[in-house]
């Protein structure tokens, strides 16, 4: 078979002393920015880029993807110890992550994260050898129609994510849309929102705006508990590192969906990879029992997403492999690697440099392996940050966002909207407002606007192509069915209410 | 615990690297290099190229951010803004470097007086190509189909030379074509590939890969000459077009009043990559040609010139201020 024999190529690539060596060295590269809030990954890899020089082209792809999909395996851990996303897609692991750390299961969210990351990037990786060129061929057929309708599709998820009021979780969306407009227009340059202040010129960052309403807002809610009830602590008993038998059994299906729909979503350049984790969340949320166990600690709302989140991150890679189209800052330092060894990235290069598609591609499962066995070990250290008083903690965490932020920005300022976003999240936090629907909303407004006003203008204002179109018809139709089904209980609930008043 | 001990040594490490003494020694910190398009268009991988080369020159590193929108104006605004102290530079293109100035109602900043020109890549021609799928197969199909009905055409932003050599093309020819602005490269070739718009008009070097890969096809090139990688796509001045001969030129600039030994710092820096056989290649591939006469004395004047190059194609063919 033809896929055995160039997986057998792929090996006999990969498996060398200095591609396992410089495989190694992504990895680790990639978990530490992962884990280390402030280290970004643009930075980072551009201290390393240089060696990329004087590496075989095959060698330093493998070392660049792996830095990519290592950060997307360690971003879970500060989002679970500390109420802390990295990044977009880690903000729904924060739900029910942290809650979990709350209630003494931080070893098993750490350990389920790692597993479900495992299993969705080694499944994701023989999908990529499989079936990337078919794969490649239904992303060609994607343009502005679908990609608006996906988005709104996205956002009625953030409505289900919420496990409080419905309103309040449209309220936030909203609000997350209104966030993302402030900022420079991005096809007539024009200033909405902006006031006069030179830092929103350039839009919102979502690292300021993310760990703000997380991290800050966290520490200040556990601030504010600590001091009415007199308790040393937020989180006192640690518990065991690995997974009980129930936790097992609830996570395994969910970390196979949510492999499967990060390998289809995160093809999708640009937004793809953190729909995933939303719309893994959404899915085990309406396929529970008991919905009302989410936001409080329920294990599927870590799996899911997680195992999403890593499958996405190596199906991500298909575009440039298989198109030579990059879409993030990573896979053009790759693209630019590949170049200056003097290949042209393009659809050429799997037929043309069969050792390097291969090789890359048996490299991200050895990868995978070696994330898992750095990973497993390192859950039990991870933990006993929770044993640290939390009048140590607490100062800490803020230093780290201080310098996450900082470090991205090099402006004080930033650091003061961040304390601002703080205070915001902590409100929304006493008016039982969630921030995750709002930072849905924040991240795809832009996004979803930039493709409605291109289907407008390749339509000619014509509205029904997005009906016409097949697979938006599609998404289109699922948004509104998710949308009854959120609606409906809560309107009978208020309908039950009323009749019993 | 081991966790906390990381993270203050993380931090104490962080404000000993910060710069607390200006400029002693000009580079003593990482240097940002804004790309105001998205990441693997053309001037992402020109930096790519010559990155290793320029950071071992200056004896620190390139950190290229990505910053798009507003067809590089938005990024470029962010570069005008920065202190000239040679810790935030630009990857420019002729767009956001002098069409800004004539296409935009309000100017983010102004290109003569708010920057530096450091250094020239050189240029590269405008491709026009269509789905490797369409039925278009010449220039002359294609005038044909938009004398049939509008069609659309996809690029790098508006502002950007695609976007107005696409609009000198449509008066020259007679027809109308709808403007449709991307980020950036990358997702403006995947919306002729995918069928959604009829035509891409942007710089040939991101799409160099999709030429050879097949699936896009080229129909034309704005260069003076055919491009030496690709003999078989003609120019549109021998298809009939002698007026649509348009190159994109590439560029690194700094803030205003950036001080002399840094500017000679970063020329210098930049000319040794261009001439390194690895990198000197890859800018080859693109498509990118260095141009003769050049240098740090009468940058600005060119740009100047490109300035008025663009006004007076603005004015000719009744383009509106945006």
């Amino acid at each position: 078979m033809d896929l055995i024999d160039n997986l057998w190529l792929g090996f006999t690539v990969a498996v060398t002393w200095v591609n396992l060596l410089f495989c190694l060295i992504g990895v680790l590269v990639g978990t530490l920015i992962g884990v280390l809030p402030g280290l970004g990954p643009v930075t980072t890899i551009a201290m390393l880029l240089p060696i990329t020089y004087y590496l075989e082209p095959v060698t330093a792809l493998i070392m660049l993807a792996g830095i990519f999909y290592g950060s997307q395996y360690g971003g879970s851990t500060t989002s679970i110890l500390l109420n802390m996303p990295g990044e977009a897609s880690s903000v729904v692991t924060c739900l029910d992550g942290h809650q979990m750390a709350k209630n003494g299961r931080a070893g098993a969210a750490l350990a389920v994260a790692a597993i479900g990351s495992f299993i969705g990037g080694t499944v994701a990786t023989l999908i990529v050898a499989g079936a990337a060129i078919y794969i490649a061929d239904f992303v060609k057929t994607f343009t502005s129609v679908e990609y608006f309708s996906l988005m709104v599709f996205g956002l009625v998820a953030a409505v289900v994510l919420a496990s409080g009021s419905v309103l309040n979780a449209i309220g936030m969306v909203l609000i997350g849309l209104f966030l993302g407009m402030v900022g420079t227009d991005l096809s007539t340059g024009a200033q909405r929102y902006v006031f006069g202040v030179p830092m929103l010129a350039d839009g919102i960052d979502f690292v300021i705006l993310a760990t703000g309403m997380f991290g800050v807002a966290e520490v200040l809610a556990n601030l504010e508990r600590r001091i009415r009830s007199g308790q040393p602590s937020a989180i006192r008993n640690v518990g065991r590192a690995g997974l009980t038998r129930a936790e097992w059994k609830q996570s395994a299906p969910a970390i196979w969906r949510g492999t499967l729909i990060g390998s289809a979503l995160g093809v999708l350049p640009g937004s793809g990879g953190m729909l995933s984790s939303f719309a893994s969340y959404t899915l085990e949320k309406k396929l529970a029992k008991d919905p009302s166990r989410f936001g409080k600690g329920a294990i599927e709302g870590v799996a899911g997403p997680e195992s999403a989140n890593n499958a996405g991150s190596q199906t991500s890679f298909i575009p440039l492999l298989t198109m030579g189209l990059p879409s993030n800052a990573t896979m053009a330092m790759m693209a630019g690697a590949m170049m200056i060894h003097g290949i042209v990235p393009s659809s050429k290069v799997v037929t043309d440099q069969p050792e390097l598609f291969w090789g890359l591609i048996a490299s991200m499962w050895i990868g995978n392996v070696l994330l898992l066995i750095m990973n497993l070990p390192l859950v039990g250290i991870w933990i006993r940050i929770l044993e640290v008083p939390y009048r140590l903690l607490y100062p800490t965490v803020l230093l780290l966002c201080c310098i996450g932020v900082y470090s991205l920005t090099n402006s004080p300022q930033s650091i003061l909207f961040m304390l601002g976003f703080g205070l915001l999240g902590w409100m929304f936090m006493k008016f039982g407002c969630e921030p995750a629907p709002l930072v849905l909303g924040f991240v795809l407004g832009s996004r979803m606007e930039e493709n409605l006003r291109r289907a407008m203008l390749v339509s000619g204002g014509d509205a029904w192509v997005f009906l016409q179109r097949p697979i938006s018809l599609v998404f289109l139709v699922c948004a509104a069915l998710l949308l009854i089904l959120v609606v409906l209980p809560s309107f009978n609930r208020s309908r039950e209410a009323l009749k019993e008043g | 615990m081991r966790f906390a001990i990381r993270s203050l040594l993380v931090a104490l490490s962080c404000t000993l690297a910060a710069p607390v003494f200006a400029q002693a020694k000009w580079p003593e910190r990482p240097i940002r290099v804004i790309n105001p398009f998205t990441p693997g268009g053309t001037s992402d991988l020109l930096m790519r190229l010559s990155t290793e080369r320029v950071e071992k020159a200056l004896g620190t590193q390139l950190v290229i951010e990505s910053r798009p929108g507003a067809g590089g104006s938005i990024g470029s605004a962010v570069v005008a803004q920065a202190p000239a102290d040679g810790y935030t530079l630009l990857v420019t293109t002729t767009g956001p470097a002098a069409i800004a100035q004539v296409l935009f109602e309000k100017p983010p900043y102004d290109v003569v007086k708010d920057f530096t020109y450091l250094y020239m890549f050189g240029g590269a021609p405008i491709l026009v190509a269509v789905s490797a799928k369409s039925p278009i197969k010449t220039i002359q199909d294609f005038v044909a189909a938009a004398k049939k009905s509008p069609q659309t055409f996809a690029n790098s932003g508006t502002g950007s030379v695609g976007h107005l050599t696409g609009a000198l093309f449509a008066g020259e020819a007679g027809v109308r074509l709808t403007h449709v602005p991307f980020k950036g490269a990358p997702e403006a070739q995947a919306s002729i590939v995918s069928g959604e718009v009829a035509s891409l008009w942007n710089t040939l070097g991101a799409h160099v890969g999709g030429l050879k890969g097949g699936e896009i096809r080229g129909i034309a090139v704005t260069s003076q000459d055919r491009a030496p990688q690709f003999p078989e796509i003609p120019t549109l001045r021998e298809l009939g077009f002698p007026d649509v001969v348009v190159t994109n030129w590439f560029l690194i600039a700094g803030p205003a009043n950036l001080p002399q030994d840094i500017v000679l710092r970063v020329n210098e820096a930049f000319t040794a990559a261009g001439k390194d056989p690895k990198a000197a290649a890859g800018i080859a591939a693109l498509g990118v040609q260095p141009i003769p006469g050049l240098n740090l004395k009468n940058y600005t004047d060119f740009i100047r010139k490109e300035v008025a190059v663009w006004g007076k194609v603005m004015k000719e063919h009744g383009i509106k201020r945006q």
